[in-house]
């Protein structure tokens, strides 16, 4: 390898090619469209997204099949995308035939090259992983300034959409470490949660957690407003706060220390929260839950079905406001069910969603399919949401003394 | 999306037209935010013209709500149908949103 970079910036290269987990995968409109524009503006038969490995590049994005279609491979060693990578600026080869510097190239005699000009692609931390090329069968003139301008501009716009990528999938990462590792053992009751995230980063999550000091269970689900990086880092606010406050603290004052801790974030971003949260006895059932304007909670069981609903506000929409908890009990056989708003996309309205849950109980067997169904009945193309589901189910007297 | 934009009686009335959702809230937001900054921090929404609304949507109607009362307004809401009142509802923002039948209700002894 005639590389001008050292080892360990190749190895650095290679890392953030292997971050981006892009290699291999089939391909995406987002990449597609900017290679067409650029086949397109420059007139060239054939432009392509290349990202270079350490034996090979692969197409992720083509614009013909001309040299290689998308989400084919060729060999590090007959790839001029892997000598675009070895410098910041434009590779061009106005006629690779005539070039001396490419005499030897498998490319110069084993094909219909004979134009070539790549822009490097970096990844977010930097490190040229790709290439964006043009390609023809012709010799042509050397770009000028205004086209040098158009291919980088391109160039941007992919490295951007490489990067947003990355961005999307450190969220999902993220949301995904929100939600609880362990199931708390319960006598008498099965506790179970599902969080099926929608392609961008949304603002979901679940948590339950024994209140130390009571013998109470507190079970949580909330929603902050929007999606990406920015809801999924409020949602981790959120949690934490919650987490550290309730253990000493009633219901209500952990919320409101919630929203007093969490105000300046969402005020800020124009945003809020709703959540339902709940704490029960699993000695005796005796359940109290705020609303916060989640609205999406259920008591059902054989001979009971009935929203959980209250009068609470989302958290941060306006200040100064006060929380008031709502009594109930949980009998054996009865389940606390609660969902994301995502069903309210899929099935229309609370009635609704509240037969859904009556009758997925009904045919369950134990909480964990009974959140199964649930995410299941919900989950698909009506909704672009997150989909999210927790269940504490008390078991039948039978079952407890078991 | 359009937004309509007039004043009654000194107060700034704002008419979305389509879906308010993650693309369209942003510009109702900023519409409410202009108005403040132009001098009328009381704002009334008319939802006639939307058939839907996110939480999104919802946020930009809180967020806006906020900026209006910062500058000692108001911003009330009209008009809205039956999915925005829906929403409304099931999040208790009517509470703070108190849907106005029209723009003549919500402009009426303010």
């Amino acid at each position: 390898m005639t590389s001008t970079t050292s080892e360990l910036e190749e190895q650095d290269r290679i890392a953030a090619l292997e971050e981006l987990e892009l290699v291999d995968t089939p391909p995406e409109e987002r990449f597609d469209r900017v290679v067409r524009l650029a086949q397109h503006l420059f007139g060239v038969p054939y432009a392509a997204l290349n990202l270079v490995g350490d034996d090979r590049h692969y197409t992720k994005a083509a614009g013909s099949d001309l040299f290689g279609g998308a989400a084919s491979s060729l060999p590090r060693s007959h790839s001029l995308c892997a000598l675009t990578v070895q410098d910041d600026h434009t590779l061009e080869i106005t006629d690779l035939r005539a070039d001396a510097a490419f005499a030897d190239h498998p490319l110069t005699g084993g094909s219909d090259v004979r134009y070539y000009a790549g822009a490097p692609l970096r990844a977010p931390g930097g490190q040229r992983i790709g290439s964006l090329c043009l390609i023809d069968v012709e010799p042509r003139d050397a770009l000028d300034e205004r086209e040098q301008t158009l291919l980088r501009d391109l160039a941007n716009w992919l490295e951007r959409e490489l990067a947003i990528g990355a961005d999307l999938e450190q969220g999902a990462e993220l949301q995904r470490r929100l939600l609880p590792r362990t199931i708390p053992d319960l006598p008498g009751w099965e506790i179970a949660g599902r969080c099926v995230q929608a392609g961008a980063v949304g603002g979901d999550f679940y948590d339950w957690q024994l209140i130390r000091g009571t013998a109470q269970v507190q079970v949580v689900l909330a929603d902050v407003m929007g999606k990406g990086i920015r809801a999924a880092l409020i949602a981790a606010g959120v949690r934490a706060i919650l987490r550290g406050a309730s253990p000493h603290n009633s219901l209500e004052a952990s919320i409101t220390r919630v929203a007093d801790d969490m105000q300046d974030d969402l005020g800020e971003s124009a945003s809020f929260v709703t959540l339902f949260a709940a704490r029960f006895d699993p000695r005796d059932g005796a359940l109290e839950y705020v609303d916060a304007g989640h609205g999406l909670a259920f008591l059902v069981g054989p001979d009971r079905g009935e929203r959980l609903a209250g009068d609470g506000l989302p958290l941060g929409a306006v200040p100064g406001v006060t929380w008031t908890p709502v009594g109930g009990q949980v009998h054996p056989g009865e389940a606390l069910v609660l969902v994301s708003d995502g069903f309210l996309d899929v099935h229309g309205d609370t009635g609704t969603v509240l037969e859904v849950v009556r009758s997925a109980l009904a045919t369950s067997e134990d909480a964990e399919s009974l959140a199964a169904t649930l995410a299941g009945s919900a989950v698909g193309s009506l909704t672009s949401d997150d989909v999210t589901v927790v269940v504490a189910l008390r078991g039948e007297p039978a079952a407890q003394s078991r | 999306m359009q937004i309509e934009q007039s004043q009654r009686n000194g107060v700034a009335v704002l008419t979305p037209t389509g879906r308010v959702n993650m693309v369209s809230a942003p510009k109702v937001k900023a519409a409410v935010d202009e108005a403040v900054a132009a001098g009328t921090p009381r704002v009334v929404i008319d939802l006639a013209q939307v058939e839907f609304i996110d939480s999104s949507g919802l946020g930009a109607l809180v967020g806006g709500l906020k900026s209006a009362r910062q500058a000692d307004g108001d911003l009330r809401i009209a008009a809205a149908g039956d999915q925005v009142v829906t929403v409304l509802s099931l999040t208790n923002l009517d509470r703070i949103l108190r849907p106005y039948a029209s723009v003549e209700d919500a402009i009426d002894g303010w």
